[in-house]
């Protein structure tokens, strides 16, 4: 291992943990206010939506048309399959094959 | 300290993170391409196996090692990289904020610790599981299991990754970096259970992708968290007023 590498990479961990561990005790030090608490219920929906709806709709950066978009009909082939079969792991894998027939013939 | 936290002695914390485990694996499977393609991509940007490891075993997030890798094989100086990490993971203090009122009754060392594994997919499967159970405070083991699985199954895919290196073409091109959206998917589906839940999910989805086409770097995200909450506040606070409105 190069020593530069080692250090830039252990200054980017140590970085990385700094924005982790940041706010993970505030609830335990101070008392959060009501309207912030309501507020937080409604991260990990928004989180979902920002890691699934880009990647979808515009999954090499450039939004792309309903028509030629592999992601798009993948993505309501594994939703479709989840919610009749309610199983999450089916629905995804029955979507990522479909993703990888699409690909073969498109 | 609650009844439901001092029945966390060991057998029910050993439940709880094989719990932790278990759940997580549905995105575990979802993110193996990703491992896979960033020890495939990092060997051929010029990395050795060692350092490509270092990384997955230092940094643990894997936008942020793509990045790296990418600006590290065309020559970028060190110091843009370590703050181009930074800016790229300010999401996490978001998701750490959020996770907080779950782990009030956690000894601070168990916070610090459970803090190195949260990534977007720990962060996730973890709060899930927290609001399903509906308790005031979320078992840090489940959190810690979680994390476990996550990091050791990122650290096999990028060792294989960086071992097949130069002799195999990036996994992620044949459309298995489908894995990953679609198991957020699966975990956003369930969560739509109301109008306002769906007004959240549009908005969100509606700022994200702007935000994605127009900010480079992982800002979408808070944009996203942002937009989502604010339009969720704002509906509930409306349906608090038309509630309180005396009827006539």
């Amino acid at each position: 291992m190069r020593a530069y590498y080692v250090i830039i990479i252990v200054l980017m961990g140590v970085v990385t943990y700094a924005t982790r561990v940041g706010f993970i005790g505030v609830a335990r030090q101070f008392e959060l206010h009501p309207l912030l608490r309501r507020s937080l219920e409604y991260v990990p929906v928004s989180v979902l939506a920002a890691l699934v709806f880009p990647a979808i709709l515009a999954p090499s950066g450039r939004l792309e048309s309903p028509g030629t978009n592999v992601y798009l009909w993948a993505a309501a082939i594994t939703a479709g399959i989840f919610a009749w079969t309610r199983k999450p792991l089916v629905g995804i894998i029955v979507g990522v094959s479909s993703m990888i027939l699409l690909r073969r013939l498109t | 300290m609650d009844d439901a936290n001092r029945a966390q002695t060991p057998p029910a914390g050993r439940h709880q993170f094989r719990l932790g485990l278990t759940k997580t694996l549905p995105v575990v499977a979802g993110c193996v391409p990703f491992g896979l393609a960033y020890g495939v991509l990092s060997v051929q940007g010029g990395l050795t196996v060692a350092e490509t490891m270092l990384m997955s075993l230092v940094v643990f997030a894997g936008a942020s090692q793509f990045l790296a890798v990418g600006m590290f094989s065309s020559g970028v100086d060190g110091v843009t990289i370590v703050v181009s990490t930074l800016l790229i993971n300010v999401r996490h203090l978001v998701m750490g904020l959020s996770l907080s009122p779950y782990l009030t009754e956690v000894k601070p060392w168990w916070q610090r610790m459970l803090a190195f594994g949260m990534a977007d997919e720990t962060y996730l499967t973890t709060i899930t599981h927290y609001r399903e159970q509906g308790a005031e405070q979320g078992s840090p083991h489940f959190m810690l299991g979680s994390a476990v699985a996550m990091y050791v199954s990122w650290a096999i895919a990028s060792l294989v990754g960086a071992v097949a290196g130069n002799s195999v073409s990036d996994p992620l091109k044949w459309g298995l970096d489908f894995a990953m959206p679609a198991t957020f998917l699966t975990m956003l589906l369930p969560q739509v259970t109301s109008r306002r839940l769906f007004a959240v999910v549009t908005s969100a989805a509606l700022a994200a992708v702007s935000a994605y086409l127009l900010i480079p770097g992982k800002w979408y995200i808070l944009v996203a968290v942002l937009v989502g909450t604010l339009t969720g506040l704002t509906l509930e606070t409306r349906a608090d007023r038309i509630a309180e409105r005396p009827t006539p």
